[in-house]
C-alpha cells in the first residue's frame, strides 16, 4: 500500500472542488470584458485608419455640386450578407473600408434637376417627430408627395455649407433632447434628406458632404443589398455600441434600397457580433420588400432587443 | 472564431493561436479548464480566493497568449503554471489554513449514513495529520505534491508548470512524499484504518505515475 499518501491526499478537501454558484458566468464576463477591449483597441485602429478614407471623401465631396462618388467596387461585394446571425468578427467592418479608392467612379446626384423618383423608405429616428419642422426630424411631405410647406420653407433656410449643414444636423438632434457624440442620430437625420427624391438635388449633394464630416463614417462605396442589387453604401459605426448601420442607396436616383444595422462586438450573450438589429428593404417602386417573395435570400433575422446604441 | 463544422475539438494550442488574431477563440479554453483549475486553487487556498485567482489565471493567460508555445497542444500545464505564480503570493493564507485544519481537522463529507460517526472521526483525524505534514513541506514540495496528487499532471507537465527540470520535480515528490508517508506512520495512520471507506476513484493506476 505504498500509495497510502497519495490516495488520502486526493481525500483531501476534495468537497472543495465544485465551484460556487455562477463563477463560470463572472470569470467569462471578465475574460469577455478582456476580448472586448482588445477588439475594441482593434477597431479604433482600424477606425483611425478609415477616418483617412473619411478626410479624403470630405474634399472629394466638395469639389462641387455634382458630387461623384469614388467607390471600391469589390470591397462591398459581401454587401448583403456582410453580418450574420452566426457573427461576423469585426474584421469585415475594417475590410469594408479597405482599397476604397481604386476602379470606379459613380454619380449619384448628377444634376440639378428635380426628381421624379418616389419616395422611398424612411429612417426612423426613434422619436415621435410628428409636430417637429427640423433637420432633425427630415422631410415631410403633402398627400401628393411633394414637400410640405413647413419642410419647403425649411429647404429654402437652410444652408448649402457643409460644415454649417453639419452644425446644424447636431445642433438639431441635439435641440429634439438627445446626446449623440458619435453623431448616430445625426447620421441618420442626414440620411433622411439624402434619400428624398422630392428634396432639392443641391441640399441633398451638400448634406452628402456634410456626412462625410461626422464622426464614425467608415464607408462610401459601392455595394449590393440583401437580394444582390448593387448601390451605393454608406456606413456609420457608432463606437460606443459598437452598432454599425449601413444604408444602400440606389446609385443614380440616390433613394433608399436598405437600411440594415448589426452588432460589430459583443454586446451580451444574446448579441454576437453580426447580431442584426434593424433592417429594411425597398422596391424602386418604394415599397417595403417582402421576406417571402424572396425564398432563397438569406434574409437577417432582426434581434430588435440587442438595439443598445440607438438612444 | 471556433469553427463549428470541425468534428474534431481544437485542441487548446489551436484555439490559442486561433485567438492572436480573433480573441473570442480564446472563451472555450476558459470554458474547458476553469473547472479543474478552481478545483486546486479551492483546495489549497479555499474557495473565495480560489476564485479570485482563476479568474486572474484566465485574464492573464489572455493577455500573455502570444508567449504560449503552440508546439504544445495541452494548455493546463501553463495555466497552472500562471496559477502557481498567483498562489505564492497566498503562501500565508494556505499556511493558515493548513494550521486550522491541524486544529480542526477538514468534514469529510465523503462518509455518510451507516458508518457515518466512526469513519468521520478517522478521516478528520487523517486530515489533521496530512494538514501537519504539508505544512512541514518546502512550498516548492508542496507545489509538486498537489499537482501530482490531485491533478494527474505528469512529471513533465509537473515541471513545465514549475519552470523546472523533471529531474527535480522527482526528487521533489521523493521528498514530499517520504515526509507525508513518515508523518502518517508517527500518528498510527495505517491502510486498513485509512481507506476504511476507498473511493474507488482514488486507486486507479495511471499511467507515467511513479
Amino acid at each position: 500500500m505504498d500509495d497510502l499518501d497519495l490516495q488520502l491526499l486526493r481525500r483531501f478537501r476534495k468537497d472543495e472542488i465544485e465551484p460556487p454558484d455562477g463563477m463560470q458566468a463572472r470569470i467569462e464576463e471578465r475574460i469577455w470584458q478582456s476580448i472586448l477591449d482588445e477588439e475594441r483597441a482593434k477597431a479604433g485602429a482600424g477606425s483611425r485608419r478609415r477616418r483617412r478614407w473619411g478626410s479624403f471623401l470630405r474634399p472629394a465631396l466638395a469639389s462641387g455640386t455634382a458630387v461623384l462618388l469614388v467607390v471600391g467596387v469589390a470591397m462591398v461585394s459581401d454587401g448583403g450578407s456582410t453580418a450574420t446571425n452566426s457573427g461576423v468578427s469585426s474584421g469585415s467592418v475594417v475590410r469594408a473600408g479597405s482599397n476604397p479608392l481604386d476602379s470606379t467612379a459613380a454619380s449619384l446626384f448628377g444634376s440639378n434637376a428635380e426628381s421624379t423618383a418616389p419616395i422611398v423608405g424612411r429612417i426612423d429616428l426613434g422619436h415621435d417627430d410628428s409636430n417637429a419642422a427640423s433637420l432633425a426630424s427630415g422631410p415631410t411631405h403633402q398627400a401628393s408627395g411633394a414637400l410640405d410647406a413647413k419642410s419647403t420653407a425649411m429647404v429654402d433656410a437652410t444652408s448649402r455649407d457643409p460644415d454649417q449643414l453639419l452644425d446644424d444636423v447636431r445642433s438639431s438632434v441635439h435641440e429634439a433632447g438627445f446626446a449623440d457624440a458619435h453623431d448616430t442620430l445625426a447620421f441618420r437625420a442626414a440620411l433622411q434628406w439624402i434619400v428624398d427624391p422630392q428634396v432639392p438635388t443641391d441640399l441633398r449633394s451638400a448634406m452628402l458632404r456634410a456626412l462625410a464630416g461626422m464622426h464614425g463614417i467608415d464607408e462610401a462605396s459601392m455595394g449590393t443589398d440583401v437580394i444582390g442589387r448593387s448601390g451605393v453604401v454608406l456606413g456609420h459605426l457608432d463606437d460606443a455600441s459598437g452598432i454599425r448601420t449601413q444604408a444602400v442607396l440606389d446609385a443614380d436616383a440616390g433613394t433608399l434600397r436598405e437600411l440594415r444595422s448589426y452588432t460589430t462586438s459583443y454586446l451580451d450573450p444574446a448579441c454576437p457580433p453580426g447580431t442584426f438589429t434593424e433592417h429594411a428593404l425597398y422596391a424602386d417602386d418604394g415599397s417595403t420588400v417582402d421576406p417571402s417573395s424572396q425564398p432563397f435570400v438569406d434574409w437577417p433575422t432582426v434581434v430588435a432587443m440587442c438595439d443598445h446604441g440607438t438612444p | 472564431m471556433v469553427n463549428p463544422s470541425t468534428d474534431a475539438e481544437p485542441t487548446d494550442a489551436e484555439l490559442i493561436a486561433r485567438s492572436i488574431d480573433e480573441p473570442r477563440a480564446f472563451m472555450p479554453l476558459v470554458q474547458r479548464h476553469q473547472r479543474v483549475l478552481f478545483g486546486y486553487l479551492a483546495r489549497r487556498v479555499g474557495r473565495d480566493t480560489a476564485e479570485d485567482i482563476t479568474s486572474e489565471t484566465f485574464a492573464r493567460a489572455f493577455a500573455q497568449r502570444h508567449r504560449f508555445d503552440t508546439t504544445r497542444d495541452d494548455a493546463r500545464p501553463w495555466l497552472f503554471g500562471i496559477a502557481t505564480n498567483l498562489l505564492r503570493n497566498q503562501a500565508r493564507s494556505e499556511v493558515r489554513q493548513l494550521r486550522a485544519y491541524q486544529r480542526h481537522g477538514v468534514e469529510d463529507r465523503s462518509h455518510d449514513d451507516h458508518d457515518a460517526s466512526e469513519a468521520r472521526l478517522d478521516a478528520t483525524a487523517q486530515s489533521r495529520v496530512l494538514a501537519k505534514a504539508l505544512e512541514q513541506l518546502k512550498p516548492g514540495d508542496r507545489e509538486a505534491l498537489l499537482m501530482f496528487a490531485w491533478n494527474d499532471m505528469s512529471y513533465e507537465d509537473i515541471a513545465e508548470s514549475l519552470g523546472i527540470p523533471v529531474g527535480t520535480v522527482r526528487s521533489r515528490l521523493n521528498r514530499a512524499r517520504r515526509i507525508v508517508q513518515e508523518q502518517l506512520a508517527a500518528h498510527g495512520v495505517d491502510a486498513t484504518a485509512a481507506l476504511g471507506g476507498n473511493d474507488p476513484t482514488d486507486t486507479e493506476v495511471r499511467s507515467g505515475r511513479s
